[in-house]
């Protein structure tokens, strides 16, 4: 009887420590690729605030020449405004509140492309040395985008496979982990913009 | 909501296994730093390419990766040029790496090359002044058909921009104080154990004197290892400093990248 009990015990015990071993090295790994993604979406936002930050000195540099591109640089203007206004809590970054974001630098994007494409009308504005330059880091800026969404995509993926797959996803619901949001490939984006004369 | 998340996913694994589809060339074995996979070199010149570059990385840590491909598997030449950097490891630890693509111009296609820096070299090598080596130094030449030329005036160029930025390792680490003072704190306690130690074997004899022997042993390769990089004249079992610079290329140090560069066609 006395054997049998301390029996028992052992076992009761294995069984709470091998809980609390699966619990903790899921939890600890869960913490650890959320700070992961929230790493590379600081990634994310740092290229993003990069491209907002040149198109002040780009508009002032194509204002001086393009005169007839009035309403092209207001909505560029605008759709800064627009874009810089949306931030993300990286605590919390839900699928929806990811679209929202997404949507609003897109925005900004097309709008870009579309200046650019009405640039093409002014040879002189292209031969400026200032704009080229411009140009450059703008084309550096958008590479960079490309590079640091594909980045947060994958970060992000490895994160919610984790956190789904069963029986985890027992301990994510437990601390509310919560899935995060992916970034889309652009409506359109495999098209390039066409230039016409 | 589900089924859209279900088919994003799948997009996104799709999308993963066509990134993995594209001909990004395998790692040089053994690592080399020119690879002209496309043959627009002669074998001097990249001989004297891949010598420049290898004292450079010697000197600085920093790596200057030459490609020169036929084809771009059908991506951009700045998401090749990313795409080798990252999955080669181009720089050191300081994400201290530069690609420099070429794709040599043929009848039907246009010549294409892009400059891509490792997120440690962005504020050296910055987009704008990326732009102008590449139409001020590289396509001049390019049009002429000198590849070498271009390569080289490219090369030079980011060489003279990068001066000074890095460091190799073995300088760096050369002044580490925390490392001596551990270094004399180890040599401290192995010390006062020796003569604990010898004190209390006195009465033994015999075996304690092949301890003794043995303990004085350690403690003098320990101290010779310690003293390569504290730098004094102590030590019998000497250091091999640095080692291999002669050589060949050591190979890429897991270098990362965000797309910092860009490319030009011509």
């Amino acid at each position: 009887m006395k054997k049998s009990k301390i029996v028992t015990i052992v076992i009761i015990v294995a069984i709470v420590l091998a809980i609390y071993l699966w619990f903790k090295s899921g939890y600890n790994a869960m913490v650890m690729k959320q700070e992961a993604v929230q790493a590379q979406w600081a990634q994310v936002e740092n290229v993003y605030q990069r491209r907002a930050d040149l198109i002040p000195n780009l508009v002032a540099t194509v204002k001086g020449y393009a005169e007839h591109e009035q309403g092209t640089l207001t909505a560029v203007i605008e759709a800064r405004a627009k874009a810089t206004g949306v931030t993300i809590d990286p605590s919390n970054i839900t699928p929806e509140q990811l679209a929202q974001f997404q949507e609003a630098q897109d925005q900004l994007s097309g709008a870009l492309s579309r200046l650019l494409v009405s640039i093409e009308r002014y040879p002189d504005l292209k031969a400026n040395e200032n704009f080229m330059a411009l140009q450059s880091q703008l084309e550096g800026t958008e590479n960079r985008i490309t590079v640091e969404r594909q980045k947060f995509n994958e970060t992000a993926m490895d994160y919610n496979q984790y956190i789904r797959k069963f029986p985890r996803n027992i301990i994510a619901s437990m601390f509310d982990f919560e899935k995060v949001g992916y970034f889309k490939a652009q409506a359109g984006s495999e098209v390039a913009p066409k230039v016409e004369f | 909501m589900l089924k859209k998340y279900f088919c994003l996913t799948l997009a996104l694994i799709f999308a993963g296994c066509i990134g993995l589809a594209q001909k990004i060339p395998a790692r040089p074995v053994p690592p080399r730093l020119v690879n002209d996979f496309a043959d627009i070199l002669s074998d001097k010149q990249e001989r004297a390419l891949e010598h420049k570059l290898v004292a450079y990385n010697d000197s600085t840590s920093t790596q200057i990766c030459v490609v020169t491909v036929t084809s771009l598997g059908g991506t951009t030449s700045d998401d090749f040029a990313y795409q080798i950097g990252e999955k080669w490891g181009v720089g050191t630890k300081n994400n201290n790496g530069v690609v420099i693509l070429v794709k040599p111009k043929t009848a039907d296609e246009l010549g294409d090359v892009s400059i891509q820096v490792g997120y440690g070299m962005e504020p050296y090598v910055t987009d704008a002044v990326n732009y102008g080596i590449r139409t001020k130094e590289m396509i001049p030449a390019f049009k002429e058909g000198d590849y070498y030329r271009g390569i080289d005036n490219a090369v030079n160029a980011i060489i003279g921009l990068a001066s000074g930025a890095y460091k190799a390792d073995k300088y760096a680490d050369d002044d580490d104080p925390a490392g001596l003072i551990m270094v004399g704190i180890i040599f401290l306690i192995i010390y006062l154990v020796l003569r604990a130690f010898t004190k209390g074997g006195k009465g033994g004899a015999g075996n304690a004197s092949f301890w003794r022997g043995l303990l004085w042993g350690i403690l003098l390769s320990g101290f010779g290892r310690g003293n390569n990089r504290g730098g004094s004249s102590w030590g019998s079992s000497g250091g091999s400093w640095g080692g291999g610079s002669s050589g060949g290329f050591g190979g890429f140090g897991g270098g990362h990248f965000g797309g910092g560069g860009g490319s030009s066609k011509w």
